[in-house]
C-alpha cells in the first residue's frame, strides 16, 4: 500500500521549461486573460486561434501531455452532460431525428464549440498549476492582489494562511493515517456499513485530529511570534518577485493574442453592433 | 553586566471556570532570581511542571513575569517598545520540530526570522547561507522540511534563529521528540555554537546526560529554583536531587555504587572518560601499596 505520506499537494510537474521560470503573476494574468478570451470568441477562426495559443503555451511548458489530460477525468462527466443537453435541446433547424430525440444544426454547433470551450478552459488553466509551485503561486496572488491592501482587504494574512495551510497538509494526512491505525487497532471499524453509519464511525477519527490540528496551531503561532512576526507590514522579502525580460515578452503577447481574439473571434458585424451601442448609450 | 538577569520573577497562571471567575492560580514560577553571563552553556534542569519552560518563555518575553523583572541585555521585557529586539536577541528553539517550521522549503524557514525583520533582501540570503552552514544544513537548503529526519529539523529550527542574529539561544527541550542519534547531532550543533560562535546557550532539559555537558545547570523544582551550580557540584548533592524527583548521570550513579563499597574516587565523574581515567588511578594507587 503506498503511504499516505506520498501523495503529491498539487500537480505540480518538475521540470526545466520558459513556463516554469515565468513570474507566477504573468502565469496568473495569462490563464484569466485565456479565460476571458475563450468566453469571448464565437466564430471558428476565434476558435483555431485559441486552439494555437494552447499548443504554443502548453508545448513550452513541457509537460506531458497525459498529465495535461489526467485532469480532464474530473470534469469528462461534466463534459459530456454539456455535450448531450447541448445536441438535443437547442432548437432549430432538425438534421436528423433519433427517436423522441432531434439533432438541430444549431444544437451541433453549439455543442461542438461547447465542448472545445471547455477542454480549452480546463487544459489552459491546468498549465499554470502544473509549471507553478503552489508557494510561488501564493505569492503571486499575494502581490497581484496588493492594490486591494487599500480597501483593507487581508491580502498579506490570507497569503499567510495559504501557505501555512499547504505546509501542514502533509503533516495532518500523516496524523489523520496514525489516528486511524491507533483507532482501528482498537476496533475501530470505518470501512462497513452504509454512509451514515460510516459517516458516524468518523467521529473517533476527526475529534483527536481537531484536538491536534488546533495544539499545532496554537504552537506554531508562539514559534512565529518567537521569530517576530507581527504581519505584513515592515517585512521584507528573501525572493521577491521581480520581472524579466520574457515575463514582458509573454505579458505582450497576451495582450497581442486578446486583441486577435476580438478581432478574429468575434462577428465583426456583432462587434459593430455592440460599438454603435456603447457610443449611443455614452451619448 | 550580565546578559541575562532575573529578579525576583513570579508567574501565575489563572485557570478561570466558564464566566472567566478565575477559580484556580498556580505560581509557577517563584521569585526566580538568577544571572547569566555572555558565553555561558546553561542548562536548565527540572521535572515535568517545574517551571522551566515558563521560566524560558520570560527570556523572549513570550510570557511576562506577573511580578519581578526579567531584563535581556540591560532592556526590560515588560517595556513594549524592546519587544521585538528582546525576540531577535534570545531565540528560541521549541520541542516539536513539525510545529515550528513555517516554510515549505529549508531555506524559506531559515529566511522567515530575517523577513519578520525587515532586513534587506540581499543580506537575508547571506544570512541563510551562514546560518545554514552553522548547522551544517547547506546540503538540504532546498529540501522539504517533510523530508527530513528529526534531528535534521532541528538544527534547521536553529539555523532558523541563527539567521536573525540572536546573542542568546533558548533551546526548550528541542531533543525530547528525537531518538538518539538526532539527539547527539542537536546537543553537538548546540556546543559547537556556544564555543565556536560564543553565543550563550540556555538548554532546557530532562535529561541528567545532556546537562552534564553545561558549564552550569539550574535546577528547578514546583517553580523555586533550587540549585545553581557546575554539574560536579549539582551531582554531587545526590540525595537532594533525588528528592525531587530527578536522578544523577549513570556515569555519577556508578561512581557513587563504587565509592559506597570502599572505593575511592576522589572527582564526581561526569563522563565516561572521566570515571575509566579515576579508576585507573585507584588502580595505580592500590597497586602502588
Amino acid at each position: 500500500m503506498a503511504s499516505i505520506k506520498d501523495i503529491t499537494l498539487g500537480q505540480y510537474y518538475p521540470t526545466e521549461s520558459v513556463i516554469h521560470r515565468l513570474d507566477p503573476r504573468v502565469k496568473l494574468v495569462v490563464t484569466l486573460g485565456y479565460i476571458l478570451s475563450l468566453f469571448l470568441i464565437t466564430t471558428v477562426p476565434g476558435y483555431l486561434l485559441a486552439a494555437l495559443f494552447l499548443i504554443l503555451w502548453t508545448g513550452l511548458s513541457r509537460v506531458p501531455l497525459r498529465f495535461m489530460l489526467r485532469g480532464m477525468k474530473a470534469v469528462f462527466l461534466l463534459l459530456v452532460l454539456t455535450i448531450v443537453f447541448n445536441l438535443f435541446l437547442t432548437p432549430g433547424e432538425v438534421l436528423f431525428r433519433f427517436w423522441k430525440l432531434s439533432v438541430t444544426r444549431e444544437g451541433l454547433r453549439t455543442a461542438s464549440l461547447m465542448a472545445t470551450r471547455l477542454v480549452f478552459l480546463i487544459v489552459g488553466s491546468s498549465v499554470m498549476t502544473f509549471t507553478t509551485t503552489p508557494n510561488h503561486l501564493t505569492d503571486g496572488m499575494e502581490s497581484l492582489m496588493h492594490p486591494l491592501k487599500r480597501l483593507h482587504f487581508p491580502v498579506h494574512e490570507i497569503a499567510m494562511m495559504m501557505s501555512i495551510a499547504l505546509r501542514f497538509i502533509p503533516i495532518l494526512m500523516e496524523e489523520t493515517d496514525k489516528i486511524m491505525k491507533a483507532q482501528m487497532a482498537r476496533g475501530a471499524d470505518f470501512e462497513s456499513g452504509g454512509i451514515i453509519r460510516r459517516a458516524k464511525n468518523l467521529v473517533p477519527l476527526l475529534v483527536p485530529l481537531f484536538i491536534s490540528a488546533f495544539r499545532r496551531a496554537n504552537d506554531l503561532a508562539i514559534a512565529m511570534e518567537a521569530r517576530c512576526y507581527r504581519g505584513g507590514a515592515g517585512r521584507t522579502k528573501m525572493k521577491p518577485l521581480i520581472y524579466q525580460t520574457r515575463d514582458l515578452v509573454a505579458y505582450g503577447l497576451l495582450l497581442l493574442y486578446l486583441v486577435l481574439s476580438v478581432v478574429i473571434g468575434r462577428d465583426l458585424l456583432h462587434l459593430q453592433n455592440l460599438l454603435t451601442g456603447v457610443l449611443a448609450w455614452r451619448i | 553586566m550580565s546578559l541575562i538577569e532575573t529578579k525576583g520573577v513570579q508567574h501565575r497562571y489563572a485557570r478561570r471556570d466558564e464566566e472567566g471567575n478565575i477559580i484556580q492560580t498556580t505560581m509557577a514560577l517563584q521569585k526566580i532570581t538568577c544571572e547569566i553571563r555572555a558565553g555561558e552553556f546553561i542548562a536548565i534542569l527540572g521535572h515535568n511542571g517545574s517551571g522551566k519552560s515558563t521560566l524560558a518563555k520570560h527570556l523572549n518575553a513570550l510570557l511576562l513575569p506577573s511580578e519581578g523583572a526579567v531584563l535581556i541585555d540591560g532592556m526590560d521585557t515588560r517595556d513594549d517598545e524592546n519587544l521585538w529586539h528582546i525576540r531577535q536577541l534570545a531565540g528560541m528553539v521549541f520541542q516539536n520540530p513539525d510545529n515550528q517550521i513555517i516554510g515549505q522549503i529549508v531555506e524559506e524557514d531559515v529566511g522567515f526570522g530575517p523577513e519578520n525583520l525587515g532586513v534587506p533582501t540581499g543580506e537575508i540570503l547571506s544570512r541563510v547561507d551562514e546560518a545554514l552552514a552553522k548547522v551544517d544544513m547547506q546540503s538540504r537548503r532546498y529540501s522539504s522540511p517533510s523530508k527530513l529526519s528529526g534531528g535534521q529539523k532541528q538544527r534547521v529550527s536553529i539555523a532558523g534563529v541563527l539567521a536573525m542574529k540572536p546573542k542568546i539561544l533558548i533551546l526548550d527541550e528541542p531533543t525530547a521528540m528525537l531518538d538518539p542519534a538526532g539527539r547527539a547531532e542537536v546537543l553537538a550543533t548546540a556546543h559547537e555554537l556556544n564555543r565556536r560562535d560564543g553565543i550563550t546557550v540556555l538548554l532546557i532539559t530532562h535529561d541528567m546526560d545532556e546537562a552534564a555537558g553545561a558549564d552550569r545547570i539550574l535546577v528547578m523544582d514546583r517553580g523555586h529554583l533550587v540549585m545553581s551550580g557546575t554539574p560536579r557540584e549539582i551531582f554531587a548533592r545526590s540525595e537532594e536531587l533525588t528528592a525531587i524527583g530527578l536522578t544523577i548521570p549513570t556515569v555519577t550513579q556508578i561512581a557513587e555504587i563504587l565509592r559506597a563499597h570502599g572505593i575511592t574516587i576522589v572527582k564526581t565523574p561526569l563522563t565516561r572518560q572521566e570515571l575509566t581515567e579515576a579508576l585507573t588511578a585507584y588502580a595505580f594507587a592500590l597497586h602502588n601499596n
